[in-house]
């Protein structure tokens, strides 16, 4: 009875903080889902008629079929998913060491790819610039994704590696007896053993790299190269009449893609995350 | 097959020595096990000699090649792990098969072997299924087949059966050692327990503290043992000691008990522990060698019964006696109850006589 009521209050308690949150993050999108549904008059209105009179999915085929829109959605997926590529390419090697072999300074290293999580791109941009501008790579989506590999490095190191110790290492010794090499060993057992980690991995890293603004904002400034992210800014700054419900239109087309991302393999990334958290 | 040869193998960590100077020869086709309690050193040497752990000292050899340096897959020996490491993305045939797929042979040779290590483990209908749908007896039965399916020259084996219920256990013991006789392949078996070593090999290799104890066939090294660490660990339940000293008898000799009572020492031995006599000495009796007076004997022992342990075809009977306890495997119908006084006579044939300094037994024959 008592752990039932301990219990219980344990909920209440949950859903009291899980409230607030949520409508911190909610009211944002339903204000957003209110003004791309509205006609342009009714955007006048403001909070005043939330649910619109004469709602209307005109604003998000507007926004769909004109201005290369496509275009923008489809550079940043492209350069989305190029980036968690790179990075998870990049970073499994990293992650087998960190996983399979001892060596001197093991925990330093890692603690070290950690460190470099936390210096925000804010500060780099400008020395990022410049360098890459000396390399040529400005307004091309290989600097940006580039880019975006090095960013996503740090933690996808930390979740590989995770997904590769899940992997128990009597199996890597079955298989040396076995007769196959590391390498071997490492693509026919490890890999695929870990392909639920690594695919985690990469649906996140995609996530944030769609999410990216700074770094293509910089970088870019052809259009035809932009990504959603810095073509609804521009959007939003380059006319004068009241477009107000079309670039709500075009946020959600954007925000979208990646909540449903999240929504559908939460379970997927949530274990990722919390992998090793509770060894067993 | 091939024999396999250790010699002055060691291996340490750190400065810590975790096996020191094990020397072995192994025959072909032998099946030898290596005991010990856990930390022992038995499943370092395995892993040295699959090529799993770097030999940090002497040299080991299979057949006629030194393969200190060798990698494990050119080492030609086949391993089963205590948790069977099955690949859990393959099918039973592809982990069977999975060994096999290195070494050049034909799709069609490797479907026949599999087909054969299957049948012969009775194994077959399960080639399809995956690990995580078998149950533990089965991944047993796939991880002895994909070591036998490469017929290499030397089976190890790491605690296969530890992770077993006790029924499985046995039946699991039995079935290796019949795949033994008819793949009659090396065999270095590494466990615990001492009766899966006394059952299954043709040598036991009792350990401790990384090195080697004792040596010799499971019957010998249980009659014979040669210190009170193999006495006390080989044979279930364990041996009794009693603590006394060895006193002149008349023209005899005689085992004096710090509590008492006295033993005979029987003559062919008196010549043997001539030497030792008056000094303070441990007796070592095991279990079979304690029975009931008959009525109107004197006994050795006059104890109380603490436990009775009816195991059906002998009862085992523990006891209290002054300044000394222990247990006595008794025919059940002579077994008494608990809390009943027990007159016990003590086989003198079958005494141990261990130095308690040095842990020795005096060696008699």
């Amino acid at each position: 009875m008592i752990e039932g009521r301990a219990n219980r209050l344990g909920n209440i308690a949950t859903y009291l903080v899980a409230i607030p949150i949520a409508g911190f993050f909610l009211v944002p999108i339903v204000w957003l889902v209110s003004l791309a549904i509205r006609t342009p008059q009714e955007i006048f209105f403001g909070a005043s008629r939330f649910i619109p009179e004469n709602p209307t999915l005109a604003n998000f085929w507007q926004v769909l079929t004109g201005s290369g829109f496509l275009t923008y959605l489809g550079n940043g997926l492209k350069l989305s998913v190029l980036g968690a590529f790179g990075a998870l390419i990049v970073a499994a090697p990293a992650a087998y060491a960190f996983s399979r072999f001892s060596f001197r300074g093991r925990g330093a290293a890692m603690m070290g790819i950690l460190a470099v999580q936390m210096v925000s791109g804010l500060v780099i941009l400008i020395p990022l610039y410049r360098y890459m501008a000396w390399l040529g790579l400005l307004e091309t989506h290989l600097g940006v994704t580039a880019i975006y590999i090095a960013i996503g490095i740090p933690l996808t190191v930390w979740l590989v590696k995770n997904a590769f110790d899940a992997v128990p290492i009597v199996l890597d010794e079955a298989a040396a007896i076995d007769g196959y090499n590391r390498f071997e060993t490492f693509w026919r057992v490890t890999l695929p053993l870990a392909a639920p980690g690594l695919a985690s991995a990469f649906i996140l890293n995609v996530i944030f790299n769609w999410s990216q603004f700074l770094v293509p904002f910089i970088m870019l400034t052809d259009d035809d190269q932009w990504p959603i992210s810095v073509a609804i800014y521009n959007y939003a700054g380059s006319t004068t009449a009241t477009t107000t419900h079309l670039l709500a239109a075009a946020c959600l087309i954007a925000v979208v893609p990646a909540i449903l991302a999240f929504m559908l393999l939460q379970r997927l990334i949530v274990s990722a995350l919390t992998a090793g958290a509770v060894k067993g | 097959m091939a024999p396999v040869s250790l010699r002055g193998l060691g291996k340490s960590y750190d400065g810590q020595e975790a096996v020191r100077g094990i020397d072995l020869e192994i025959a072909e086709h032998e099946f030898v096990v290596l005991v010990g309690p856990s930390g022992c050193g038995k499943s370092t040497t395995l892993r040295m000699i699959a090529g799993l752990e770097t030999i940090s000292s002497g040299e080991l050899r299979i057949g006629d090649r030194v393969v200190n340096a060798l990698p494990p897959g050119e080492r030609d020996v086949a391993m089963v792990f205590q948790n069977y490491a099955l690949y859990p993305h393959m099918t039973v045939g592809q982990n069977i098969a999975f060994g096999l797929r290195r070494r050049n042979l034909s799709r069609q040779q490797v479907r026949e072997a599999v087909a054969d290590a299957a049948r012969l483990l009775e194994i077959e209908p399960l080639l399809k299924r995956r690990p995580g749908a078998l149950s533990g007896g089965q991944r047993q039965r796939v991880a002895m087949g994909r070591a036998i399916v490469r017929r290499p020259k030397v089976f190890l084996f790491d605690e296969p059966l530890s992770n077993l219920d006790a029924r499985l256990r046995t039946q699991m013991r039995t079935e290796i050692k019949r795949l033994h006789q008819e793949v009659p392949t090396t065999t270095i078996y590494v466990t615990h327990d001492q009766v899966e070593a006394m059952t299954m090999a043709d040598r036991v290799v009792v350990m401790k503290d990384g090195a080697i104890e004792q040596v010799g066939p499971p019957l010998e090294v249980y009659r014979n043992p040669r210190t009170r660490f193999v006495a006390e660990f080989i044979g279930s339940p364990a041996m009794n000691f009693f603590d006394g000293r060895l006193v002149a008898e008349g023209d005899g000799l005689a085992f004096r008990m710090d509590a008492g009572p006295a033993l005979t020492i029987p003559p062919e031995r008196r010549a043997a522990y001539g030497p030792i006599v008056g000094e303070k000495l441990t007796l070592g009796l095991r279990p079979e060698a304690l029975a009931i007076v008959p009525r109107g004997e004197t006994p050795h022992l006059a104890a109380t019964t603490r436990l009775v342990e009816p195991l059906g075809v002998e009862t085992l009977v523990y006891f209290d006696a002054p300044g000394a306890s222990g247990c006595a495997r008794l025919s059940p119908d002579r077994a008494p109850r608990a809390g009943e006084p027990i007159a016990l006579g003590l086989d003198p044939a079958m005494m141990h006589l261990i130095r308690p300094d040095t842990g020795a037994v005096v060696p008699w024959n």
